[in-house]
């Protein structure tokens, strides 16, 4: 597996980047450059059965022909392939991929892609967007790491990014409350889950009740046709038949 | 015989969705490609993709297959699963039951001898072989009829008649055939043809219905039969 100018974001970069991201899955997600995808066949078998292997997205700086695009949309379906709502992001450098990009995942049923221009996003205030983001040159293979920890401070682009020398205490405290949030936000979704069922099984009951109040309603007047009605002596009756037909009510032949 | 199932889960089971493989058909498969978007409680055996909501259990199915033939898996048998559930319909479980029962011993066991005859390319539930063809139009009694005509003739897909295929596409199958298939005409851009969201071929024919029984007709149309347990 190549691994060439890993980029890792902190997932929560992507909620303040007006992305409502699933940020419990993963804490970090790695970016990984298309086109350093040598053998795509092993690369995709790599990753399907590696467990360990971390939540990635794809920086796609390949040539946005069929073929290319095909292995994209293939990427996507891993299970580690990193969505929001089960829609994928994609990272792109050009800007005339976009079209394409969301073109073939449309074709395969993406209801919406979240493309996002990683120059605009290294170019751009990503300081304001995002609070303080420590920035580390070339540690263990990772290129940089963009991650977020409190507002403090704004800067206009990576070269004005100041160097952080000792982020450590921020990074595990950061972790520990990525990993709260993880058992926290995975809490709510079994929550919500639970809520839903609950709602469809309290529907049923309702649609229960409606039938039972119903049958019991038909009871009532039943009963009441009997009391007032059946009760009454068959000698009445006629009579009641004939009174009618003195009075014109009824006829003497149907 | 080498087997690798294909399963798709679209409905989320309360406390995590589990393999719809009976323990026989877990134990004799070497691979479980699971194709869902729910958490899933995995044996370690499975891999698991997610999807989009395209094609229904079809669409779910070609990406396993897509995958299988992209990481260039060698085996013999392909199971294919779904969660059957049908929810427009009151037999949608006791189709689900019908439909795989023979993927449980001792169903099974006959079915992985049947399997190693030559001729024989699918075996499924002997009461969910069907045929729409009625001779006299030379037409298929349902609303997919002009699609089916048209893949047909698109993809060279003629199988003998009366053009029987699996209702419920849960069948077992030889894989190099349909390899054979999709090496040629590419899994994923059939899958962009299939229709979005649960769709139904009431009253007007769609390619996901169509792309049913065509799959199966993918083997007849290469000279195997269709084996009903």
């Amino acid at each position: 597996m190549i691994l060439v100018n890993n980029i890792y974001l902190d997932s929560t970069l992507f909620e303040r980047y007006a992305f409502s991201f699933n940020s419990y899955r993963d804490n970090l997600v790695q970016l990984i450059r298309f086109s350093s995808i040598e053998n795509r066949s092993e690369w995709l078998t790599e990753v399907s059965n590696n467990v360990h292997f971390p939540s990635f997205s794809i920086l796609f700086d390949g040539e946005p022909n069929i073929e290319n695009l095909k292995w994209l949309v293939r990427f996507s379906y891993l299970l580690k392939f990193n969505k929001v709502n089960n829609l994928p992001i994609v990272f792109i450098e050009k800007s005339d991929c976009e079209a394409p990009v969301r073109e073939v995942f449309s074709r395969q049923g993406y209801h919406k892609t979240n493309i996002v221009n990683l120059k605009m996003l290294i170019t751009c205030k990503i300081g304001s967007l995002a609070g303080l983001v420590h920035y580390e040159e070339k540690i263990g293979g990772i290129d940089f790491i963009v991650n977020i920890i409190e507002p403090a401070f704004t800067f206009e682009g990576i070269a004005d990014c100041p160097r952080v020398v000792d982020y450590s205490v921020f990074f595990n405290t950061k972790m520990d409350i990525l990993q709260q949030l993880k058992s926290l936000n995975k809490i709510c979704a079994e929550q919500e889950a639970t809520i839903k069922d609950l709602s469809f099984e309290l529907e049923n009951q309702k649609k229960y009740l409606e039938i039972a109040l119903r049958q019991k309603e038909t009871e009532q007047i039943l009963e009441f046709y009997h009391q007032e009605y059946e009760v009454l002596p068959l000698w009445f009756k006629r009579l009641g038949h004939v009174v009618k037909i003195a009075l014109g009510r009824r006829k003497l032949v149907r | 015989m080498k087997s690798v199932v294909i399963e798709y889960q679209y409905y989320k089971k309360q406390g995590g969705n589990k393999s719809l493989c009976s323990q026989e058909l877990t134990d004799i498969a070497s691979k479980r490609i699971v194709v869902t978007n729910h958490p899933f409680e995995d044996d370690g055996k499975s891999i698991i993709l997610n999807h989009t909501n395209q094609g229904k259990d079809l669409g779910g199915k070609l990406i396993g297959i897509d995958y299988l033939l992209n990481t260039n898996q060698e085996f013999d048998l392909l199971f294919l699963l779904h969660d059957k559930r049908s929810p427009h319909s009151p037999l949608g479980n006791f189709w689900f039951n019908e439909l795989t029962y023979i993927f449980q011993e001792p169903s099974l066991s006959i079915l992985l001898k049947e399997m190693n005859k030559p001729e024989i390319g699918v075996c499924c539930s002997k009461n969910y072989i069907k045929s729409e063809y009625v001779a006299s139009t030379k037409s298929f009694q349902t609303s997919n009829n002009e699609i089916l005509i048209q893949l047909m003739d698109a993809f060279k897909v003629y199988p003998p008649k009366p053009y029987s295929f699996v209702a419920g596409t849960m069948f077992c199958c030889k894989w190099n055939p349909l390899k054979e298939f999709f090496s040629k005409f590419d899994a994923m851009e059939i899958r962009s043809s299939l229709e979005k969201g649960n769709v139904q071929d009431i009253g007007m024919g769609t390619y996901t219905h169509s792309w049913e029984r065509i799959l199966p007709w993918i083997l007849t149309s290469q000279g195997f039969s269709i084996k009903g347990l």
